[in-house]
Formats: C-alpha cells, sequence, structure tokens
C-alpha cells in the first residue's frame, strides 16, 4: 500500500533548541497513525511541519507525492488539520463557518451544500446549525472543529489532541467519529493524544518520540515486545497445591510461578502459542478451582515508561 | 476565488457588531464635526454685518442746515444699519442712552443756524450709550463729516464775504458756486473696489473630513486587530494550513477593509450633506478621492497586520498615533490657527493628505492638482501594500 504521509530526515531547530532531530516515518493510506509523545517531544512542530506553517531545517515532507515545501498547495489539498485548540469563528454560526472552511478546501455549489448537511448529520448538532459557536459546549465545539477539517473528504486527516479538555461523552462520541471516518470513509488518521488508551483503542501503528526523536515505530505489537516478549497472567484460584506450581513450572512457555493470597501469578512468553491452553489444563487436572483469569499485557505507558523512564504525562 | 471567500467571511465577522460600527464609525464622527464646528463657528464664520440700531435725533434747529443730516441718516445706506427716531426734546435721554435703548443721540441745538449766520461757534452734540462702542462712532464720524462740510460752505461764504464787501452781492455768489461745490463732493476721488472673498472653509465643511479620517484610521485599527486576534485563536494557521495562499488571506482581509472604509465614507457625505449640508465640493471629484482614502486605510491596516503582534501593544501604540496625526491635523481645532512648527509636522501625518484632498475640492480646486495629490498617495499606498505581501509570503 503507497504511502500518504512521508517524512525523510526531518530536522527543525529554534534558535539553539533541537525540537526535531532527523524524524523519518510514513504512514500508509488508509491506517490510523498514532505520534505519541510527551509535551515539548515536537509532535506539534512536526504537525506544524506536515500542514505547512513551519519549514523543516532539514529534510522532506511528502503528502500523496507532493513536497510541502516545493509544492504546498497540491500537498495541503490532500489533508485536513483539526488542531488542538478550536479554530473557528465563535460569533458565526455552525453553517457559517463549515461554508468557509468548505470552500477554502475547494468545495462550492451543491456538493459544499452536502457536505454542510453531512458535516451536521454526523457532529450531531443539526437541530444547533444557526447557533453561534460561542453558545455551544465545548464538546459540540470540538465536534464542528473536526467537522470542519474533513468536509472536503481529506486523504489523510491530522488530529492534534482532538480531545484535550472535554467530558467522556464527548470524548466517546470524537473516538466513534475518528473510527468511522477511516472504517466507512477509508480517511487515513494521524492521531496525536496524551491518552494512551486512545491510541491503542485507535491505531494500528505509531511513532513514540520524545525530546524530538523518534524511539519506536511500528504496529503495537511491534513496540509493546520491544520492551518486553513476556506477559504476566494471573489467576484467582482455590484448590492450589505446591505440586501444581512444580508442573506449572516444567512448562517451556512459563518462566515464573508465584502463589499468593489466592492469586497465581504465572509469567508466560509471548511466543509460545499454546501457553495459557497447557496453564490451564494443568490447573483443571489437579482439581483446582479458576474464578478468575487477568491476562497482563504491557500497555504504551510502561512500553513509554521503559524506553524513556519516564511517564508520558511528564 | 479563496480570496472572496475570505472577505465574506471576515465582513460577516464585521457585521456582527454593525451597531456598534454604525455609531464608532458612522454616528459618532458625524456628532463630533457637527460639535467642533459649531464650537469654532465665530472664528471660521465670524459675522460681518452690523446689527441695525437706535439713534434718537432730536432737531430743534429745524433750519435747513440742519435738516440734511436727518436726511443723510436716513438715506438708502444709513437706514440699513441706523433706525433714526426723531424726537421733541431732551426729556430723558440720558437714561434711555445708559438702558441702552438708543446707541446714540444727535442733538441740534435752537440756536445752531442762528450761529452759523452770525459767525459763532456752532455745534452739533453726539451723545452715546456706554454700549455703543463701534455703532456710536459710527454716528459720531457721519456727524463730523456733516459738521465739516457745514465750515466749508461757511468758510467758503467768509471769503466771498471779504472780498466783495456786500452782503447781497456775497449772498448771490454765494448761491450760484454752491451748486458747484455740491457737484464737486459728489465726484468721487477714492477708488472702491470689491475684491473676491478669500477661499475658505465654513465651520461645516473644517472639521467633517478631519473627523471622516480620525475615525476611518480606527476601521485599520479594529481590522488589524481582527487579524491579530484570529492569530492567536488559530484560525490563522488554520487557513495556511488549508489550500489557501497567504496572499488570498492578506487581499481578502484588504478587500475587506477597503470596502467597509469606502461604505462608511459614503454614508458619512451622505448623512453630512443630507443633514447639516456640508459642502464637499464636486461630486464626481469625490469618487477617486474616496478610493483613493479607502486605498490607504487598507495600507495602514497592512503595515498594521505585518508590524505588529500583539494586540495590547497594537492598539496602545496605534491609538496614540492617530490621536497625535488628528491633533496635529486639526482634527480638533482649526489647523490655519496654529503655529508655524506645528502646521509644519502636520505635513508628515496622512491625515494631513487625506484632508487635503477633501477641503482642494471643497474649496473648488481643479481635478488636475487632485490628481498629482492622488497619484503620489496611491503608489505610496501600493508600495506598502505590496511590501506587507512580500512580508507575508515569506513569513512561517
Amino acid at each position: 500500500m503507497m504511502s500518504i504521509l512521508e517524512l525523510k530526515n526531518v530536522t527543525k531547530r529554534y534558535d539553539d533548541k533541537l525540537v526535531v532531530d532527523n524524524v523519518s516515518f510514513s504512514i500508509r493510506e488508509g491506517e490510523t497513525f498514532g505520534l505519541l509523545g510527551p509535551n515539548g517531544a515536537g509532535k506539534s512542530t512536526i504537525i506544524s511541519m506536515i500542514c505547512g506553517l513551519v519549514k523543516a531545517d532539514k529534510g522532506n515532507i511528502f503528502i500523496d507525492s507532493h513536497s510541502i515545501s516545493k509544492d504546498s498547495i497540491a500537498a495541503k489539498k490532500n489533508i485536513g488539520i483539526v488542531p488542538q485548540d478550536i479554530a473557528l469563528y465563535e460569533n458565526l454560526n455552525a453553517i457559517d463557518n463549515l461554508k468557509f472552511w468548505g470552500t477554502l478546501y475547494g468545495l462550492k455549489g451543491n456538493l459544499l451544500r452536502e457536505r454542510i448537511e453531512e458535516a451536521l448529520e454526523i457532529t450531531g448538532l443539526k437541530d444547533r446549525a444557526k447557533s453561534k459557536i460561542k453558545s455551544y459546549s465545548g464538546g459540540m465545539k470540538r465536534r464542528i472543529n473536526m467537522a470542519a477539517a474533513f468536509m472536503h473528504h481529506p486523504k489523510l486527516l491530522i488530529m492534534d489532541e482532538p480531545t484535550v479538555g472535554i467530558d467522556p461523552q464527548s470524548r466517546n462520541h470524537i473516538l466513534e467519529f475518528t473510527k468511522s471516518l477511516n472504517e466507512e470513509y477509508g480517511t487515513t488518521v494521524m492521531y496525536t493524544s496524551h491518552y494512551m488508551e486512545e491510541v491503542e483503542m485507535l491505531c494500528s501503528s505509531l511513532v513514540i518520540l520524545d525530546e524530538g526523536k523518534v524511539i519506536a515505530s511500528g504496529t503495537q505489537e511491534e513496540i509493546k515486545r520491544m520492551v518486553s516478549n513476556e506477559e504476566n497472567i494471573e489467576i484467582s484460584l482455590t484448590n492450589y497445591t505446591n505440586d501444581i506450581g512444580l508442573k506449572l513450572d516444567k512448562l517451556r512457555a512459563v518462566s515464573g510461578v508465584n502463589y499468593k493470597n489466592g492469586v497465581l501469578s504465572v509469567v508466560m512468553k509471548i511466543s509460545e502459542k499454546n501457553g495459557i491452553q497447557d496453564i490451564i489444563d494443568i490447573l483443571i487436572h489437579n482439581d483446582a478451582k479458576i474464578q478468575n483469569i487477568n491476562i497482563k499485557v504491557p500497555n504504551l505507558e510502561t512500553v513509554f515508561l521503559n524506553l524513556t523512564g519516564k511517564n508520558l504525562r511528564d | 476565488m479563496k480570496t472572496i471567500s475570505i472577505f465574506m467571511n471576515s465582513l460577516k465577522l464585521f457585521l456582527v457588531n454593525i451597531k456598534v460600527y454604525i455609531f464608532v464609525f458612522l454616528i459618532a464622527p458625524f456628532i463630533f464635526s457637527f460639535m467642533y464646528g459649531n464650537m469654532y463657528k465665530k472664528i471660521l464664520d465670524p459675522d460681518r454685518t452690523i446689527d441695525k440700531f437706535q439713534v434718537a435725533y432730536i432737531d430743534m434747529d429745524k433750519s435747513p442746515e440742519s435738516k440734511p443730516l436727518e436726511q443723510i441718516l436716513r438715506g438708502d445706506k444709513l437706514s440699513k444699519i441706523v433706525n433714526l427716531n426723531n424726537l421733541s426734546s431732551l426729556d430723558n435721554i440720558n437714561s434711555d442712552l445708559i438702558k441702552g435703548n438708543y446707541t446714540a443721540a444727535i442733538v441740534i441745538p435752537k440756536d445752531f443756524s442762528s450761529n452759523i449766520g452770525n459767525n459763532k461757534e456752532a455745534s452739533i452734540q453726539v451723545l452715546q450709550s456706554p454700549s455703543a462702542g463701534v455703532k456710536g462712532e459710527i454716528v459720531y464720524d457721519i456727524v463730523k463729516v456733516y459738521c465739516s462740510y457745514l465750515n466749508m460752505n461757511r468758510s467758503v461764504y467768509s471769503v466771498i464775504m471779504k472780498n466783495l464787501k456786500d452782503e447781497v452781492a456775497t449772498e448771490k455768489m454765494f448761491k450760484d458756486i454752491t451748486p458747484l461745490i455740491e457737484a464737486n463732493l459728489s465726484k468721487t476721488y477714492v477708488t472702491y473696489t470689491s475684491l473676491p472673498k478669500a477661499k475658505l472653509l465654513n465651520y461645516k465643511q473644517q472639521f467633517a473630513p478631519n473627523m471622516l479620517i480620525m475615525f476611518s484610521l480606527f476601521i485599520a485599527l479594529t481590522q488589524a486587530i481582527t487579524v491579530l486576534k484570529e492569530r492567536e485563536e488559530g484560525t490563522v494557521s488554520r487557513i495556511y494550513s488549508t489550500a489557501t495562499s497567504k496572499l488570498s488571506f492578506y487581499f481578502g482581509k484588504l478587500l475587506t477593509v477597503f470596502s467597509i472604509s469606502l461604505v462608511q465614507m459614503i454614508c458619512f457625505l451622505a448623512v453630512s450633506i443630507l443633514f447639516i449640508g456640508v459642502n464637499f465640493g464636486n461630486y464626481l471629484n469625490l469618487i477617486p478621492i474616496m478610493i483613493t482614502h479607502a486605498v490607504i486605510i487598507s495600507a495602514i491596516t497592512a503595515l498594521l497586520m505585518v508590524l505588529f503582534r500583539n494586540v495590547n501593544v497594537l492598539s496602545v501604540v496605534f491609538s496614540f498615533l492617530a490621536a497625535i496625526m488628528s491633533i496635529f491635523s486639526g482634527s480638533f481645532s482649526p489647523a490655519d490657527y496654529y503655529p508655524e512648527f506645528m502646521r509644519r509636522i502636520s505635513h508628515f501625518t496622512v491625515n494631513y493628505w487625506i484632508n487635503n484632498l477633501y477641503t482642494s475640492n471643497m474649496l473648488g480646486d481643479s481635478f488636475a492638482y487632485l490628481f498629482q495629490i492622488i497619484a503620489v498617495m496611491l503608489v505610496i499606498s501600493a508600495m506598502v501594500i505590496l511590501l506587507g505581501a512580500v512580508k507575508i509570503k515569506h513569513e512561517y
């Protein structure tokens, strides 16, 4: 599948500070891509460079094969940006805002009218279409903010922390909306967020940035395996005997067993495909009664912690 | 197309606060120009006519020597300013003069003609009211000239008498010579030429363009602030992230300023002409003048857009500059009465040059003269706008 976005050795410096250091990655058409990193990692600068708002000191950025520095108008036609802050005209109503942004994205006539209708429909704000944006709640503003970027059905939708500071209901709405854009319209989405669970839920592949550098990239699985190829299984059970422990220890898939307060913790190698089945078989054959099984897979938060020694929200 | 979209959107944003802007950009300059015009009305349009005043005329002699003075005072020219009241006695005349019922009183004593005949001292008394002022002087001078005439006749009579030493012959010769003297007296040796009035603005014209210009500067300020706020709120970055060139945004904004300025000027001129009768001169010339004015305001907006990054700094600095330029160019008092150095400084203000266009048209200057100023101002404005475009295009 061809790349819709490609960054090649992109570097940006503000005075003496290197904010983006030789970053390269690409996003394939149709995928939902996550860009992760703590504050100051260089995410916003990279997005600004992709949108042509900031010029890279070195390297190239291509959007649908168009260079943003040499052919910016053609490159920008393929993107829609959902800025971190609400960038709408709050004194105008939703229709006027959508009409304006739609026109700037090249829509006109019937198509523009249809897309305005569609935007109001998918944001669920049809009944508030003629109200001024300033009268909207934070979540409603976020939805219109997103719809304005999607009106022209861009090949690449860039979402810069779109759920910051909104209520859980609106957050869910935005996440569902993002999912549906990717699934129904085939839109490639580049998503940045502080919220790890959002990225885990939405993104098939991602890049983790820290201090301007790419510290990890690939699919979620690939990145998680960079820090650990083991899973921790916690089994709540009764009738535990030391014999069970000995049998489990002998399994190839198991690298550690510990029983404490009714919970059996088993460290299992991910590479062993039948590992979990073998463990359960031993427990059943030894009359242990399983009450609960909890498989602890390393999440992106722990991955980030492992890679950088700090939390993502530092 | 994108430029038009940005223009339409900016216009919509402007119309959100249209009531405020109507007051600020139309009603306020109208009120100020009317108010300042009336404040300086007496200086700019002094009343050069003399009010008709009352003169008491008490002729107790009623002789051929006294009668002509009354006829002079009742003549065509003097009767426009003198209302002559014949009184029979001097009763209450002093109190009437003190009260201001009469500006002056002319008293011809009973023995006036006989004293002249007997070659004795004869005098006409002129009494002036304490508040008579220059009007009393006028009455005094008329009587004085009349007395000179009588004295001259008396001198002529005496010279004839001295030579002929015969009263009958003297009377005869005097009667023969009097018409000749009078004929000579009516010959005028003073050439009176009424020069055309100097070209001056009246009190209505003085402040109307000045106020229009001052308030139009605030259109530039408000529109530049709008752009800075858009920058702060992120809409400008968002516009730049679309397939819209920076120049489309820039010229879309300037087109908005140009249109708003032009509408403000047309409305202000219409209101001023209709409601207070300001004469703005040749209407056809006003078209290029207003277009030039609107282009200048657009150029100022362009300058503010590219020079400033902070709304507060822009507001303070430009409001101060606009106020200073307006003071020096005569927005608050007639610049013709300023000291020389202030008038020279005013030449460095944009207000002065725009005002110059309006006032020259009011005073009836030719379009050829106006065109010189218009051409220079348009070239300078175009250069400023182009420099702004270059700056905007290359800014990241």
